[in-house]
């Protein structure tokens, strides 16, 4: 594991070997992701405070598993896909601010696949934004794009889903789901019928709506405090 | 414990669900409601637990002589109802582990440490044929019907309820697994006498295992008929159309 902490305002990160890199931003960014052909990848991201552009290409045959948390962030994110390639992508992002995300998925060649979560957690009255747009090239061959948002709010914030496929091919498997609400009232009762109350039961059901898709190690120092400091 | 529905109707939405609905359970009791698809047993049981969306139109629910209609699903819980549910949910992401801990410590005065919990659930597991894996992994998340089940009785068995619903307990449960099941659950009511057992069922076979002392049938909303053991044989036989006669404490065909 590469830990790395970006503080300058442009960088470029080139994965060349099989690595793993856990990286850290506190101020604005523009971030490029290159992962080169049949190379495998994974990286976890954590974004406070600040706008992150990320600019990612993968490789023929390349591979990347890459989950994000955002805190009071945003992201822009661009992701181009060559053939036989394969990105996994979860990005969770917490805000008690105005954030406006979008993800670009642009599939160019046959034989890849991506599956993309957006999990939102709104905490106050503030508004977040998910876009997030599939592309997949004319005459490709054998895709698989899956595209799954949910937005929970915590209270009465403005929060929105817009998703988008374009798709110009038949040997495709796209989809695309999309989800703005509040708790799962089943799930709380159903913890509160094990003498669980609506606080823990709503610090459990975050974790799972934030965390449900990652791999939580490389986070979990962050996350609690999190959670915490979200539900009062 | 001691549970009492007096006179209880309850809507779903402007539905009449429960009507009428009277029963009463004493302390180490088992009793069992059969009714056919759709007919409320569910619900009933949701009623018990607390669900605020199912209304409480006229009627009481008592326990030990006091109204619970205000008590929360939560403190009711914590008094010593536990549901087990006809489909047990899951939960991505969270472990088993964590949430059983998480219960296990709203619920109890004294919270075990982390090392003396992990010992009495994987106690507790091992009784119930579980493997220990399960409590390492998301709460549910692929899970058989079975499987679920079992978590659903480890958690009954962590938390040592007084009164316990089961809600079609044996469906998704093998043979074996029924047996194992309900061998543990025997094992607690003996332990425990003063816990009082409502099964839900529209099969007798559950019953085979746990014996009820009484059995009733519902029909529109409330009890149409009790009786005792031979009752659920009857209607096996005969299916919930049929109407019985009760003679004194006997039922006639
Ligand atoms: N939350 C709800 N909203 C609307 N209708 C509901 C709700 N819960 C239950 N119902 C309705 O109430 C009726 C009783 O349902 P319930 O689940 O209690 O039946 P049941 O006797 O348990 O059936 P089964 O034997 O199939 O489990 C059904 O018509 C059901 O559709
Ligand atoms: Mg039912």
């Amino acid at each position: 594991m590469n830990k790395i902490c970006i503080e300058t305002s442009n960088y470029k990160l080139h994965i060349n070997s099989n690595e793993n890199y856990f990286l850290e931003i506190k101020k604005d960014t523009n971030l490029f992701i290159e992962v080169t052909k049949n190379i495998h990848s994974k990286i976890t991201l954590l974004i406070k405070d600040s706008h992150v552009t990320l600019n990612i290409d993968l490789k023929d045959f390349a591979s990347l598993d890459i989950q994000g948390l955002g805190v009071n962030a945003s992201i822009l994110n661009e992701n181009n896909i060559a053939k036989n390639s394969n990105l996994n992508g979860v990005f969770s992002i917490i805000s008690q601010i105005d954030s406006d995300n979008v993800v670009n998925i642009n599939v160019l060649g046959s034989n890849s696949n991506c599956k993309f979560f957006m999990n939102g957690i709104n905490v106050s009255n503030n508004k977040l934004y998910f876009t997030v747009n599939g592309k997949i090239a004319k005459d490709l061959e054998d895709i698989l794009l899956e595209e799954n948002s949910q937005i929970i709010n915590i209270e009465d914030g403005n929060s929105k889903i817009i998703p988008n496929l374009i798709v110009d091919s038949n040997s495709v498997v796209a989809n695309h789901s999309a989800f703005v609400g509040n708790f799962d009232l089943e799930l709380i009762r159903y913890l509160n019928s094990r003498g669980i109350d609506n606080k823990e039961a709503k610090r459990i059901l975050l974790t799972s709506i934030l965390f449900g898709k990652m791999e939580l190690r490389d986070l979990e120092k962050e996350f609690s405090d999190l959670v915490n400091s979200i539900i009062i | 414990m001691n549970l009492e529905l007096e006179n209880l109707s309850v809507k779903i939405d402007d539905k009449e669900i429960l009507k009428n609905f009277n029963l009463k359970i004493k302390p180490g009791e088992i009793h069992a409601i059969m009714g056919p698809n759709g007919i409320g047993k569910s619900t009933l049981s949701k009623v018990i637990m607390g669900y605020p969306d199912y209304k409480i139109v006229a009627g009481d629910i008592k326990v030990d002589n006091k109204s619970i209609k205000d008590v929360t699903i939560t403190e009711r819980s914590r008094m010593g109802i536990f549901l087990v549910y006809q489909n047990p949910i899951s939960i991505e992401g969270v472990k088993s582990s964590e949430v059983l801990k998480s219960s296990y410590d709203s619920c109890s005065k004294t919270p075990k440490n982390l090392y003396e919990f992990i010992t009495n659930v994987e106690g507790i597991a091992h009784e119930l044929e579980m493997n220990k894996n399960m409590l390492h992994r998301d709460f549910n998340v692929g899970f058989s019907g079975g499987e679920r089940k079992k978590n659903e009785i480890l958690w009954l068995l962590l938390l040592k309820p007084k009164f316990i619903i089961l809600d079609e307990l044996d469906s998704g449960l093998d043979v074996d697994s029924l047996k194992t099941v309900t061998d543990a659950l025997n094992k607690y009511l003996k332990e425990n006498k003063e816990t009082s057992v409502l099964i839900i069922t529209h099969y007798t076979r559950i019953l085979d295992y746990i014996k009820p002392k009484y059995v009733h049938m519902v029909k529109e909303g409330h009890i149409s008929v009790s009786g005792d053991f031979s009752l659920a044989k009857l209607i096996e036989k005969y299916g919930y159309n049929q109407s019985f006669d009760i003679k004194g404490d006997k039922i006639c065909e």
